[in-house]
């Protein structure tokens, strides 16, 4: 789907700088910008409710004892 | 409770994911997360472990001939080698994300955790070998229950 937002010209061009840096297009910067947002949001909102969800980004998997680099590394990206 | 270990656990059900479910059932943990350091910081003393496990059913018959991907079968003798008295099956398509409380899993408390056995190191490649495949290419068949279970699933 394509949208259009309003964007002040000042932050447009704040924007364009930032995206141009990083070689992307604006469109692609306000994306991932409100992805982090949301997420961020997202995990306040857990701790303020004292229940953080499964996300392999806040959690280590335990390693098991015995458990090879290669069988831990296996049984992490499973969860990826 | 470790990676491996089959446990009695109050498995949620499909229409009330973040409950207990109403009845005593085994399931197989496939993994103990911790929350990472900064997860830790931003909780203070409220981090909590979230067990991740798998469902079992000894009602064998209730699939088809040929069993769906994802759904590993136990035989009799394999059972009975891990202190279960009938075949069953491990369905690595439904997964539950839950606390390590005694509503989720009533013997928690006892002194073995609640822990019925732990697996063989080759039924335990068959499973995560099959959680894998469903991952890769049936990823719509899963189920995530459990008040932990990740976000939007």
């Amino acid at each position: 789907m394509t949208v259009s937002i309003m964007l002040d010209p000042s932050v447009y061009e704040t924007a364009k700088r930032v995206a141009d840096k990083d070689g992307i297009q604006v469109g692609e910067l306000v994306a991932d910008l409100v992805r982090r947002h949301a997420a961020m949001v997202d995990a306040f909102g857990d701790i303020a409710n004292d229940q953080v969800r499964f996300d392999i980004d806040n959690y280590d998997i335990r390693r098991e004892p015995g458990e090879s680099d290669a069988e831990y590394a296996d049984r992490v990206a499973l969860f990826r | 409770m470790r990676a491996g270990d089959f446990v009695w656990s109050m498995f949620p059900f499909d229409d009330a994911p973040e409950s207990p479910g109403p009845a005593r059932h085994v399931a197989l943990v496939v993994a103990v997360a911790s929350p990472n350091a900064l997860m830790r910081s931003a909780l203070g003393g409220r981090a909590t472990d979230i067990v991740v496990c798998l469902y079992t059913t000894s009602r064998i018959g209730r699939f088809e001939a040929e069993l769906p991907v994802g759904v590993v079968p136990v035989s009799l003798e394999l059972a009975r080698r891990h202190d279960q008295q009938v075949p069953f099956l491990i369905d690595t398509r439904r997964r539950a994300f839950l606390p390590p409380t005694s509503n989720f899993f009533p013997d928690i408390g006892a002194a073995n955790g609640g822990v019925i056995a732990s697996i063989e190191a080759q039924l335990f490649s068959r499973v995560k070998e099959a959680m894998k495949r469903v991952n890769d290419r049936h990823r719509h068949h899963i189920t995530n229950a459990g008040p932990l279970r990740p976000r939007g699933t």
